[in-house]
């Protein structure tokens, strides 16, 4: 009689433990999705605060660069009204202009990758607030239905995160690299 | 424990310390009738000459086993022995009325407290652990133990007895009295005074007949299992009598250790107070945050902080070098050698001027020297020397102004390379924390190269052969002969004639429609008296004109229609000594006027026509009427020309 029931009570027992473990297996799975969306989107918001100090930075730069040429394009101006410079051949030949030429040169050469890279920031800031919400409606879900496939989710964040999440330690853009504009069409701009 | 038993059964000393504990004996005795409890403690306290005793020449060595043997013998002697022994030896018979008058007074259990306490350290901690565990609690209240279990049951003490159980199998018995004390030493009095709570519930469980008393003997030793056994035996005595026996023993023994005993407690007490204080001590360390715990670390620095102001003022004075700070320092360095060519530039611009004005007034001269004697060719000119003199002075100031020209372009292109270089070094700068590519020690080594190729020289600035470029006299000559027939060629007209007529009549009412003066006109004009001098209809003035007005003694002059003014004219116009001309006619007023200007004692000139062209800056004659307003004068201008004056400055 012992016997019988001491098997009985390991069956039971037994039973209740493969439940337990199937539960807590789900709940395991569950609860490890959730916590991955979580980190996630820890992730994307922080690499969004990232890119927006790195957009507001840029953005800053790029203001006071072309305060800088318009500044200088005023003085290439004067100079050319107070020496009667009409020809871009004379106006090289004075050296205030001729600077500032090249100055405003650089100048449209930086502000052009600033743009460059400032369009591609907002794109990466905008991209990750749509996966931000991605993985915001995938946990409301999750939690609604106890389960949802987010590993594509998960794999898609990874890869905007690996891509813009190294841009926000590297220099804005290649000062050797930068795109410069003739001076001559820089100076016909001025002028008319 | 076998090998020691043998030992000390060996020991032929072995009731000496008994025999010599009597007189104490008695005073416990005294003492237990008073109190009960005190004369554990007591006892221990006045067996300290016993103790000295057994350190200076009795073994200690002859502790409780030996003495349990010792009382074995002694145990032998029922009661009606030891009543016939009191009898016949009071002495000895003392101690033992001494050992039944506790055992009377305390019941036995008494004697099961001094058990752990007095015997071997052996039994002492297990004592103390036996409430912890019922199991052995059991086995010691039930069962007796065999005596091969021994070993086991002090094998929870084995780090405490391996040492001394090595240490005795080498060294004389003395060494193992010292075995002893290493082992006492872990015994605290807490720990004893507890294990006296548990013996005394033990003690109930005595009395009723059991034979928990030799439980604890046989934990003892075997030599006083032995005993108990021998004790079991015996027909006259009960259970009672044994107990008080192995009381009487373990009293002995309590004897001959009590002074050890009493020393160990003393040591033990001092090394719990000392480790007590040193916790305090350092829970006081950490508190006042000498030697710290984790916690009070950041409220340490947090009260740093405010006694550490000046010196983060102090910090503040010596900046600390920055990223830039080199760059920035040569960038300075340019920047002040700039400033160094452009006050050469300057310097060489009022030089020029100076001999423009220069070559104006010899112009003049020249001019005058013409109208004085009739001559109308070069060769007849030269033979003037004052004229001749004139021509060659003209003519190395006109090589001079053009020689000029050479340094005045070097320390413009000067400045001006310092001043791209500079703006494209700040450029880098600025960009350099956002972007690559950025070499600004290359900007530096051509910061460092224009501050090397335009340092302000002598060898630089020089003028060399500056007379293969002079103007021929003769060219010379006829430039100042052209310039007398343009001004012959504007006659004055019929009515200023008229005007010029009265004026020099003494008629001054028409003076204001004057349209052209002459030199007769204008010397008629020094002449007239009045505060104001209105010749708003003059278009013109020559410098021989302005020369007599200059003499005119008035305050105020009007000559509002000249719209120009050349600086032959403003050098005699500005030698005036009134103080109010009104000049607002003019549209400009060039930068050679200015050094005239300056030297006027007037206080008040308006040029109100005066206009600020953007198209046509001229920042240098805005600057030095700016100046001159600095200087006391007083200026009446537009508001544009005093917004861009004020800019200026």
């Amino acid at each position: 009689m012992g016997t019988d029931m001491m098997k009985h009570l390991k069956s039971t027992c037994t039973a209740i433990a493969m439940i337990c473990f199937l539960f807590c297996g789900t709940v395991s799975a569950t609860g490890y999705k959730t916590t991955e969306l979580n980190r996630k989107m820890t992730e994307i918001t922080s690499l969004q605060h990232s890119l927006s100090g790195k957009l507001e930075l840029a953005m800053e730069k790029k203001k006071q660069l072309e305060q800088k040429a318009e500044a200088l394009k005023e003085e290439i101006k004067q100079e050319k009204a107070q020496l009667h410079i009409e020809s871009y051949k004379k106006a090289v030949l004075t050296p205030r202009i001729d600077y500032n030429l090249k100055l405003i040169q650089l100048l449209l050469g930086y502000v052009a990758s600033l743009n460059e890279k400032i369009k591609y920031f907002q794109n990466g800031h905008e991209t990750l607030g749509y996966y931000f919400q991605q993985a915001q409606d995938d946990l409301l879900m999750i939690k609604t239905l106890n389960d949802l496939e987010v590993e594509k989710l998960i794999a898609q964040i990874n890869s905007i995160l690996d891509e813009y999440t190294p841009e926000t330690s590297k220099p804005l853009f290649d000062a050797d690299s930068v795109r410069l504009e003739d001076t001559k069409r820089i100076w016909n701009d001025i002028v008319n | 424990m076998g090998k020691e038993s043998d030992k000390k059964s060996s020991n032929p000393s072995k009731l000496e310390p008994l025999e010599e504990l009597e007189p104490n004996q008695k005073e416990l005795m005294e003492l237990d009738a008073r109190d009960m409890i005190e004369p554990l403690a007591q006892k221990s306290d006045n067996t300290n000459d016993h103790q000295q005793h057994d350190e200076l020449g009795a073994p200690e060595g002859v502790t409780i086993a030996e003495q349990e043997i010792a009382l074995d013998e002694v145990a032998e002697i029922t009661f009606d022995e030891v009543d016939r022994q009191i009898a016949s030896d009071p002495g000895n018979v003392e101690t033992e009325v001494l050992l039944d008058q506790n055992d009377v007074q305390t019941s036995g259990p008494l004697d099961l407290d001094d058990v752990p306490e007095q015997e071997s350290n052996e039994t002492a901690i297990p004592l103390e652990e036996e409430p912890d565990d019922p199991q052995v609690e059991d086995e010691v209240v039930s069962d007796e133990i065999p005596s091969d279990e021994e070993p086991d049951a002090d094998s929870e003490l084995s780090e405490f007895e391996e040492q001394p159980a090595e240490d005795s199998q080498n060294l004389p018995t003395v060494d193992k009295d010292e075995n002893d004390f290493v082992t006492l030493d872990d015994v605290d009095d807490d720990k004893i005074d507890d294990g006296i709570d548990e013996k005394r519930a033990k003690e109930e469980i005595f009395v009723t007949g059991t034979e928990e008393n030799e439980d604890v003997g046989e934990n003892l030793s075997e030599t006083s299992k032995a005993e108990d056994k021998k004790l079991a035996d015996l027909n006259g005595a009960g259970k009672e009598e044994k107990n008080l026996k192995t009381t009487a023993k373990s009293q002995n023994g309590k004897i001959s250790n009590r002074g050890s005993l009493s020393s160990k407690k003393v040591v033990i007490a001092a090394l719990i107070v000392l480790m007590i204080s040193g916790i305090i001590i350092y829970a006081t360390l950490s508190l006042i945050g000498i030697k710290g715990k984790v916690e009070t670390v950041p409220e340490a620095k947090s009260q740093t902080r405010e006694p550490a102001e000046p010196a983060q003022i102090q910090a503040q004075m010596p900046k600390p070098p920055g990223k830039y700070d080199k760059y920035l320092a040569k960038l300075k360095e340019a920047e002040g050698l700039r400033n160094d060519l452009l006050q050469k530039k300057e310097e060489i611009y009022k030089l020029k001027l100076y001999y423009r004005n220069g070559i104006v007034e010899l112009t003049d001269q020249i001019s005058h020297e013409m109208q004085k004697a009739p001559i109308s060719s070069f060769a007849q000119a030269l033979k003037n020397k004052r004229i001749e003199l004139n021509l060659r002075t003209i003519q190395r100031r006109q090589a001079y102004i053009q020689e000029l020209e050479k340094p005045n372009q070097w320390v413009h292109n000067g400045s001006e390379e310092l001043l791209f270089l500079k703006r494209k070094a700040l450029l880098g700068l600025q960009i350099a924390e956002i972007a690559s590519g950025i070499d600004l020690d290359r900007h530096m080594r051509y910061v460092n190269a224009a501050i090397q190729k335009y340092q302000p020289s002598a060898e630089k600035l020089t003028v060399d052969n500056y007379t293969s470029n002079f103007t021929p006299l003769e060219t010379i000559w006829s430039q100042i002969q052209n310039q007398q027939v343009e001004k012959a060629q504007n006659p004055v007209s019929h009515k200023d004639e008229k005007i010029i007529a009265e004026i020099c009549s003494g008629d001054f009412k028409r003076i204001a429609e004057l349209s052209n003066m002459t030199a007769r006109a204008a010397k008629c004009l020094s002449q007239m008296n009045g505060s104001d001098l209105f010749l708003n209809g003059l278009k013109q003035l020559a410098p021989d004109e302005a020369k007599y007005l200059s003499q005119w003694p008035g305050n105020w002059i009007c000559l509002n229609s000249v719209n120009t003014l050349s600086p032959s004219v403003a050098r005699y116009l500005f030698k005036w000594e009134g103080s109010w001309i009104s000049l607002n006619g003019l549209t400009e007023f060039p930068p050679e006027l200015t050094l005239y200007l300056m030297e006027w004692k007037g206080n008040q000139l308006e040029l109100m026509g005066l206009n600020y062209h953007k198209k046509k800056p001229d920042q240098r004659a805005l600057k030095y009427l700016a100046l001159w307003e600095t200087m006391g004068g007083k200026l009446f201008v537009s508001e544009g020309v005093r917004k861009e004056m004020e800019r200026v400055m």
